[in-house]
């Protein structure tokens, strides 16, 4: 693990993970717990406190968080969970360990302007329903500013 | 009043006719729309925040930028640019460090976020705009008719950030709903995320989600569900007809954007808005309101 990931999450952990006590409010509101079982964010933040970054950087548990944010909201100690999965992502990424459809949506980015193609099928709805033509007009200033980020090494090394 | 409109990806790309009912409803009200050149995806709150949030939040700055220039509050009609916008406006505005950090990133294009200008959501701009003005515009009121709303999750949370409405128990898009003289309808498990954050990496998981809520609604005897976020619009639209396809359930609960709802009761046809272009027919929807 680099010095740099690994500085980044002592940091996270002294400063927010500790506060955890471990209560379950974040378990008990959250959606993907009740669609999936072996998820459970609680249990997260208890391996975190535990020393056991390795195992929860390396599993694939902290990629099924949808985001809701309900868990950020019913903390009683203000831990801010979902913003704790979305940081352990991160340093994750920088690990090389994100997902490939996450990557893929970036390369959408990189190559558009926008997550989704723009397909004939869409111009000629957009053009039925009397829409303005949809602007792909500086995709140059999206790269350039992704090519001063992270994100660039991310997708050339698992891209590639 | 007058709005720089951000519709983001998802609607321009995928759901048009959502943008088409926004814009003919906002003119229908006289609130002025302007168009963003240049702009770009928002900053995408699920893969690209995930992946690396300084590019997520620098992407951000780029599109509130454009806006600062236009000297106009941006109105954006998907919750996750929402999210997204809002949350890169507040951070870079209150973290001077962050917002050096960023701003040494956006002069490789001849651009500085100065923070200058507001993001708003859909109803936020009606409620500015006035409940009694919208009223007043009304040619068809749609008495009588049982409304699920879903709010969703990104237009009102992180509240610290957002600032929109109870995180937990909103009542804004409810009173919204019922201003155009529908009933808004309670039903269990109403804050309960659709599920479509899962999609890109567990499809089967988000449909079980949304499966659930869909069975909860349509116990509640809804005529229609109504969303403010594309995301969340193909959850519940899209998935109800794929898995009725895979005859795992059949549900027929007209999925509206709220913009559409609106459209029609300022008197718009479907046709005009292109609600043809929905998965799930609304047709149910426009027999009860005929």
């Amino acid at each position: 693990m680099s010095e740099e990931v690994l500085g980044g999450l002592e940091t996270l952990i002294r400063e927010k993970v500790i506060y955890c006590f471990q209560c379950g409010s974040c378990v008990g509101s959250c959606p993907t717990a009740r669609a999936i079982r072996e998820y459970n964010p609680r249990r997260i933040m208890e391996e975190l406190i535990l020393g056991r970054w390795k195992e929860v950087l390396s599993g694939n548990l902290i990629w099924l968080c949808t985001l809701c944010h309900t868990c950020y909201e019913v903390c009683p100690q203000g831990v801010g969970i979902s913003h704790i999965i979305v940081e352990l992502r991160n340093h994750a990424a920088k690990m090389g360990l994100a997902p490939t459809e996450y990557l893929n949506n970036v390369k959408q980015v990189a190559s558009t302007g926008w997550t989704s193609p723009l397909t004939g099928a869409v111009q000629r709805i957009r053009k039925e329903l009397g829409l303005p033509e949809v602007d792909v007009g500086r995709v140059d200033e999206v790269r350039k500013l992704m090519e001063l980020t992270e994100l660039r090494r991310m997708m050339e090394e698992q891209l590639s | 009043m007058r709005y720089a409109l951000f519709p983001g990806c998802m609607i321009p790309l995928r759901l048009p006719h959502i943008e088409r009912s926004t814009r003919m409803a906002l003119e229908a009200l006289g609130i002025e729309i302007l168009d963003m050149k240049g702009a770009s995806c928002c900053g995408e709150p699920i893969s690209i925040q995930s992946l690396d949030r300084m590019a997520w939040l620098t992407l951000a700055a780029r599109n509130l930028c454009i806006a600062e220039e236009m000297n106009t509050d941006i109105l954006t009609i998907c919750s996750g640019c929402y999210e997204t916008l809002k949350t890169a406006n507040f951070s870079l505005r209150r973290d001077p460090n962050l917002r050096k950090r960023i701003n040494e990133k956006l002069s490789a294009i001849g651009k500085e976020f100065k923070g200058t200008i507001e993001v708003r959501n859909l109803i936020e701009v009606l409620r500015n705009f006035g409940q009694d003005k919208v009223k007043a515009h009304l040619k068809r009121p749609l008495k009588g008719l049982r409304v699920a709303t879903h709010p969703g999750c990104h237009l009102l949370r992180p509240s610290d950030i957002i600032q929109f409405d109870d995180p937990m128990r909103p009542v804004i898009l409810d009173r919204f709903t019922e201003l155009l003289g529908a009933k808004s309808i309670q039903y269990p498990k109403k804050m309960l995320c659709c599920g479509a954050g899962l999609r890109l990496v567990d499809l089967d998981k988000a449909n079980k989600l949304v499966e659930t809520k869909l069975s909860l609604i349509e116990s509640s005897e809804a005529d229609c569900i109504v969303v403010v976020c594309p995301y969340c619009m193909i959850q519940y639209d899209l998935t109800q007809r794929m898995i009725k396809r895979e005859g795992k359930a059949a549900f027929n609960i007209p999925v509206l954007y709220y913009s559409e709802l609106l459209s029609l009761a300022l008197g718009f046809s479907p046709s005009e808005i292109g609600l043809r272009f929905h998965r799930t027919s609304v047709e149910p929807l426009l027999e009860r309101l005929s």
